[in-house]
């Protein structure tokens, strides 16, 4: 039901080309439909594709980054009904009404927030920028600022500072809020909390959480590479390696019966708070993710799984979905017979 | 157990900001501990907390302001030409990224049979490499002969800490070596460094801000919060019975699957800084952020104190002076 996915990838792969004519496939067959509503996690480890993922599903699609095949769809309400939705194949928009829809309707928090804002700019100038261009109300966009940023636990005087005259911490909040400040309904946030420090990641995890639950934010779509980050927060959770979305389900139903392999191997991987090394010893997975230029034959993690079998090494494994909403690409899930 | 391997005795460190308007910033502030031989010890803090800078001064790269570091019963920063080349053989440093430990245009081999030759003249470098690369639990024949970028990080890691291990260093101290390692590995390296203590007497310093990592493998605790120590002592009792707020902190912090776990300190925390309020400049580094905070904590700076065996902590709550 179109009502109940926000966001739909078919097909998709996204490659970056090498100066030297190599490919590197960070997104290499996706399919998947982003659930509607909430607050959603995309979880994978570095290399595993998650932010070309992430920012593949807004159509930022820049060289180097192209695209080779599928496509990109974001289902929203139509214009004036309070039923009906529609569904915007987003490679047919013209510049414009994409540029339209970024910000006021989907929105990023890019990765290296704190890197994103111009240096020669006050933040409040900015701000007033944005709202300009997007045709909003200035003084009632930099309302809403201050109101987000006290949020945030910046000081009242931040619209009249320089990014240089801020922490790191304080520019990488600061872009958390300027993101959301046109009330995106799908925001895409990636690794919004990486290089800050434990309270000021509570901070932006519980301003993320309260923008969605007031329904300010419809859907949220973190990306991390930090599963526990969102463990307490989240809803649903699709689980990315090697270029592959290799399981999706509610997050209770993968924390507690994850199925691929890989999910397994990596939640054992993490010592449970107050474990001790000599009580019981934590094992990472063995191995290394592979290299997206040369990607394995077959199933992109049977190098590294204890229960890789013949086919695993040929054959690319389909996805099963094993429930409505529970999906995992694996051939352990596939009936031998078939 | 005998002279400590390594003591660090009031141990201060000053920068000084600002060109017009000068302001002076204690990245460490009278910090005094020591280690003994064959310990896992971990220094945790957070960004600004000192722990870089300790790292750095106790590895010869920064001078102190004040303060000593003693290694084996010798001033760190006042040693002769040959007792220095010593020094540099007996402690190694392992950082936090391995890309830019190597040079891209060199093969990892490379690194390696420097090291080699620089610390072990003589000696089979083919021989010495393989039987390095091994303890790390590398694979040689998978590494040697390829460009870092060939590599993943926590391979490269290893291969850091391989180097590092050839002049049969005594103390390590590896400065936020996992942060940068993928998340299904860091344990790995962790468990490697655990066995480097056992197996081979080694002293580890693993400074990092993963309190997860350092309560899961290490023997001894050094919490720093803003230049100062705030607790220390056996790792254990520290997860049994944090003591002082700051540490209760970051143990509280650590995420879990229950969805409404309590979380007092942090809350308090979470206000404060919502509030604008900013560290106090004098008395307890902590006590803005401190829910139990008395007046007397805004005041007077708290003494670190031995509580119970090999677990000191500094803080007016628990402090009997």
């Amino acid at each position: 039901m179109a009502r109940d996915i926000v966001s739909k990838a078919q097909d998709l792969r996204l490659y970056y080309i090498l100066p030297n004519n190599i490919y590197v496939k960070a997104v290499d067959g996706v399919n998947i439909e982003i659930p509607r509503g909430g607050f959603l996690g995309l979880v994978g480890e570095s290399g595993s594709g998650k932010t070309t993922l992430a920012e593949g599903l807004l159509y930022l699609i820049d060289p180097p980054m192209i695209k080779i095949s599928g496509k990109i769809f974001y289902i929203r309400k139509r214009e004036g009904s309070s039923t009906e939705y529609e569904t915007i194949d987003l490679e047919t928009l013209p510049q414009h009404r994409l540029d339209q829809l970024r910000g006021v309707e989907l929105s990023l928090i890019p990765q290296y927030a704190m890197d994103a804002l111009n240096p020669t700019m006050k933040i409040g100038s900015f701000i007033k920028d944005v709202a300009r261009y997007h045709g909003r109300d200035v003084d009632e966009i930099l309302n809403r600022a201050l109101e987000r940023f006290k949020l945030l636990g910046l000081p009242s005087d931040i619209l009249n500072r320089y990014p240089h005259e801020l922490s790191g911490g304080m520019r990488q909040r600061t872009v958390v809020g300027i993101s959301t400040l046109l009330n995106p309904k799908f925001l895409v946030a990636d690794e919004p909390v990486s290089n800050l420090d434990v309270v000021q990641q509570h901070i932006v995890i519980d301003f993320l959480t309260e923008l969605v639950e007031k329904k300010i934010v419809e859907t949220l779509l973190m990306v991390t590479h930090d599963l526990h980050l969102i463990l307490e927060k989240s809803r649903y959770l699709l689980l990315m390696y090697g270029g592959h979305i290799v399981e999706t389900g509610s997050k209770e139903e993968v924390w507690s019966e994850p199925l691929h392999p890989y999910t397994k191997m990596f939640l054992e991987s993490i010592p449970p708070v107050g474990s001790r090394i000599e009580e019981k010893r934590i094992r990472g997975i063995p191995g290394n993710p592979p290299d997206l230029r040369y990607p394995p034959p077959g199933c992109r993690f049977h190098p590294r799984c204890p229960f890789a079998m013949d086919i695993c090494r040929r054959k690319e494994p389909p996805e099963i979905e094993v429930r409505p909403g529970r999906k995992v690409k694996c051939w352990l899930f596939v009936d031998r017979k078939v | 157990m005998g002279e400590p391997i390594l003591s660090i005795n009031n141990l201060t460190k000053t920068y000084a900001l600002g060109l017009a308007r000068r302001r002076y910033v204690k990245a460490l502030d009278n910090i005094s501990f020591k280690i003994n031989k064959g310990e896992f010890v971990s220094l945790v803090g957070e960004s600004g907390s000192g722990k870089t800078t300790l790292a750095r001064i106790i590895l010869r790269l920064t001078p102190p302001s004040s303060g000593e570091v003693i290694y084996k019963g010798k001033n760190v920063w006042s040693l002769s030409d040959e007792e220095l080349r010593w020094y540099r053989k007996e402690v190694q440093g392992v950082f936090q990224d391995p890309y830019t430990s190597f040079n891209p245009f060199y093969k990892v081999d490379r690194a390696l049979s420097v090291a080699v030759k620089k610390f072990l003249p003589g000696e089979d470098e083919h021989v010495v490499i393989r039987k390095v690369l091994e303890s790390v639990r590398l694979n040689p024949d998978e590494v040697l002969g390829r460009y870092p970028h060939q590599l993943s990080g926590g391979q490269l890691q290893r291969i850091a800490i391989a180097r590092a291990l050839i002049p049969r260093p005594e103390l390590l101290i590896a400065d936020e070596y996992i942060s940068m390692v993928d998340m299904s590995t860091r344990v790995d390296i962790v468990n490697l460094s655990r066995d480097l203590v056992d197996q081979y007497k080694m002293t580890i310093i693993m400074i990092t801000h993963e309190m997860n990592m350092a309560l899961y493998a290490t023997d001894k605790m050094i919490v720093l919060f803003k230049g100062r120590i705030v607790e220390y002592g056996d790792t254990k009792k520290i997860l049994k019975d944090p003591l002082h707020p700051y540490t209760q902190l970051m143990i509280e912090a650590l995420p879990r699957i229950d969805k409404n776990i309590e979380r007092k300190i942090l809350q308090k925390t979470l206000d404060a800084q919502k509030k604008g309020l900013t560290e106090s400049v004098r008395g307890c580094r902590f006590a803005y952020r401190c829910p139990f905070a008395t007046e007397r904590c805004f005041n007077e700076d708290p003494v670190l104190e031995e509580i119970d065996k090999d677990h000191y902590v500094a803080c007016w709550l628990h402090n009997r002076r």
